[in-house]
């Protein structure tokens, strides 16, 4: 007899039993000793049905049948047995004195895991089963290693759908297709709504899988809700995201990011993209490829600081435009060929996409066709952006124009429960700091969260940028006069802001609280040359349609906001009046 | 083998030649091939000319060995990428990390 100490070590206990399905009851008794004897528990039949029957109340963990067995032939038995034991790997090992080649790869189709030829010696048949049961416990514990792992991958998609991912705006503008490959991957997309009414959109991609690209989801999301709620230019957000990155992943995992931020009140979208495929830029009506954004900046997280050149491209919109986002597991799916799927195809489908009405579900149908059933090897991650900016205007809150006027302004610095803040800026910190975060921040702290601030925040951004650009740079509108004209006046804004030396900007604030809100007065003074207001005034009367002009919006959109709205100091300084009701 | 790495004809720099694919399944080996280099100053030569894939997971092995290299003041410069390999590189920018020489 085998002895087994030292020689086998099996994770499978003595308690293991073993089924032994044969019709010769010699032969029967003297495999059932032999088992025994190696210290398993035997259960016998006679014939193969009623062995089923054993298989079934028993639930052996291994079994041997005779290829002769009556009741039930080898073959069946073995296929049932599988069948039954589903998940469970069950070794069954066939027992004959002869097979022809077309018998043994019978057995083997109907999941026969060994054949052993009779006459066989009891050392042999103690090896094989053995064998069989070490094979059973690599199986147990790949089993328990997938589930696990499949365990870590839910739990990592299902932080991405429903933490990171839930807080999605716009979706029926902004469609978003994503399906995880086998092993999930990690892209990640997120909308959110800026207090302009700005809308900002991101596809990131993790290097990395499972759990480890899940880790980095939740600041990224975090991140990004937050700061493009407070209104935070989309460069500070995409710094801070980096800085973040930077901190957490380990040197070899980083972020490839692509944004886009629509610009409602420019007409505009600004497009950043670090380490992604192309942003395409569509027009929705013919097809056309307008615009292409490659990768102008490495991977977020990689180092500490941006890399200088981090400038968006800015992209002038009409209202048939569509922009399309991707991460590269669709352009590298592959066919059996071994081809990728690449840019041209997923180009056409988008096209064909446009006239059917559904670019996603073109794309990936399109992908499914040239991949046939391969597999996927990543994730598929879509973004296809309508900008038609009339959809999002009517997602910004609707400003409150109900209010009791009930406060004078002269009495502002009387009333019990007013505050007042003041900042100023100058030099380089004009071009460092963005106030107005700030300024919201304040508001918040001291007149509590609230809807109502949007239009505030519209409000300051305007006469900040007045103030900034017109002002301290002394840049003039007439630079944006056509859509080429913005990237020049961006450029050039850049370049001012550089050499910004002596000029200034005060800001200040005098609150006092109404019935059901309050009365914000909002006094900006830059170190500009100032401008004539009256004559603006008239001209700005005279231009019609004045909504298609290119600039000069920004006043008349905080006249309309503001209940008093004056320039002062030969235009250098402005006053602003804002009422603000209690969300209800 | 499908990463070898050999000392360069200095003496002092260290050349890593990958064949065919670059990927995860090239990690251990790969940094195999330099993490013994401790030599202060050692520029590591990365041949990808017999290469014909890279992943994102091979970027991430590439900033793994530019780490290694900062640390004893020397250089990571990516020789003969194919055109695939190159736009993977241009993609992510990484001339901005480190030298790459087609």
């Amino acid at each position: 007899m085998l002895d087994n100490n030292g020689l086998f070590s099996l994770k499978t206990g003595i308690e293991s039993q073993v089924l032994i399905i044969d019709s010769n009851p010699d032969q029967l008794e003297r495999l059932a000793k032999a088992v025994n004897d190696e210290g398993f528990k035997t259960i016998l039949s006679h014939d193969g049905m009623q062995g089923m029957v054993k298989f079934y109340q028993e639930r052996p963990d291994l079994v041997l049948i005779d290829y002769h067995a009556i009741g039930m032939n080898a073959i069946d038995s073995c296929r049932q047995i599988k069948a039954l034991a589903a998940d469970v790997f069950v070794p069954v090992v066939i027992i004959s004195d002869y097979l022809d080649e077309k018998q043994i790869s019978e057995c083997v189709a109907a999941g026969a895991d060994d054949i052993i030829f009779k006459p066989f010696s009891l050392a042999i048949f103690c090896s094989k089963i053995y064998a069989m049961f070490r094979i059973a416990d690599l199986y147990r514990e790949l089993h328990s290693l997938t589930s696990e792992r499949q365990n870590d991958e839910e739990l990592a998609e299902q932080l991405f759908s429903d933490v990171v991912e839930k807080g999605n705006v716009a979706k029926e503008h902004i469609k978003i297709f994503k399906r995880s490959a086998k092993t999930f991957s990690g892209d990640v997309q997120l909308t959110a709504l800026c207090p302009s009414g700005d809308v900002n959109v991101l596809l990131g991609d993790f290097t990395g899988h499972g759990l480890s690209s899940a880790i980095g989801a939740i600041p990224l999301a975090d991140i990004f809700r937050a700061m493009t709620d407070k209104g935070h230019a989309p460069l500070e957000i995409i710094r801070q995201i980096n800085r973040k990155m930077h901190q957490l992943l380990p040197t070899h995992m980083f972020l490839a990011l692509s944004m886009v931020t629509l610009s409602v009140s420019e007409k505009v979208a600004y497009v950043w993209n670090a380490g992604m495929e192309d942003v395409l830029a569509f027009n929705g009506g013919t097809g056309t490829l307008k615009h292409r954004v490659k990768s102008f900046h490495p991977p977020l997280g990689i180092s500490n600081q941006l890399l200088h050149e981090m400038k968006p491209k800015i992209i002038p919109l009409e209202a048939n435009d569509r922009i399309l986002l991707y991460s590269d597991g669709i352009v590298e799916a592959r066919n059996r060929a071994g081809d990728f799927f690449g840019e041209a195809r997923l180009i056409d489908s988008t096209k064909q996409g446009f006239i059917n009405r559904d670019v996603t579900g073109h794309i990936i149908a399109a992908v499914e066709v040239f991949c046939e059933d391969l597999p996927q090897d990543d994730d598929i991650s879509l973004v296809d952006i309508n900008c038609d900016l009339s959809h999002y205007q009517s997602l910004s809150p609707v400003r409150s124009r109900e209010l009791d006027f009930s406060v004078v302004e002269d009495d502002l610095s009387k009333q019990s429960g007013s505050w007042g803040w003041q900042m100023s800026l100058s030099g380089d910190k004009l071009s460092a700091v963005d106030p107005i975060p700030i300024i919201i921040n304040q508001l918040q702290e001291i007149e509590g969260q609230g809807e109502h601030w949007h239009s505030l925040f519209t409000v300051l951004t305007e006469l900040f940028v007045n103030a900034l650009d017109h002002g301290v740079l002394a840049l003039s509108s007439d630079l944006k006069s056509s859509p080429e004209g913005f990237a020049h006046y961006f450029s050039e804004k850049q370049k001012r802001l550089k050499e910004v030396d002596k000029g200034f900007i005060k800001i200040k604030l005098e609150h006092s609280p109404t019935e059901n809100g309050g009365l914000l007065t909002i006094v900006i003074k830059d170190s500009g040359g100032g401008f004539d207001f009256e004559s603006w005034l008239t001209t700005a009367a005279q231009q019609s349609p004045i909504s298609s002009a290119l600039s000069g919006r920004g006043i008349q959109l905080v006249q309309e906001l503001c209940e008093h709205l004056t320039y002062l100091d030969n235009g250098s300084t402005v006053k602003a009046v804002y009422c603000w009701s209690r969300d209800r | 083998m499908s990463i070898v790495s050999r000392v360069a004809s200095n003496n002092k720099d260290i050349v890593i030649t990958i064949s065919e694919r670059f990927d995860f399944s090239q990690y251990k080996i790969f940094r195999e091939a330099y993490c013994d280099c401790n030599g202060s100053g050692t520029d590591f030569y990365v041949d990808l000319s017999k290469a014909n894939y890279m992943d994102s997971s091979a970027l991430g092995m590439l900033l793994l060995l530019k780490e290694h290299a900062d640390k004893l003041a020397g250089k990571v410069i990516i020789e003969r990428p194919n055109d695939a390999i190159n736009k993977v590189l241009e993609i992510a920018q990484f001339h901005h990390l480190m030298t790459i020489v087609r």
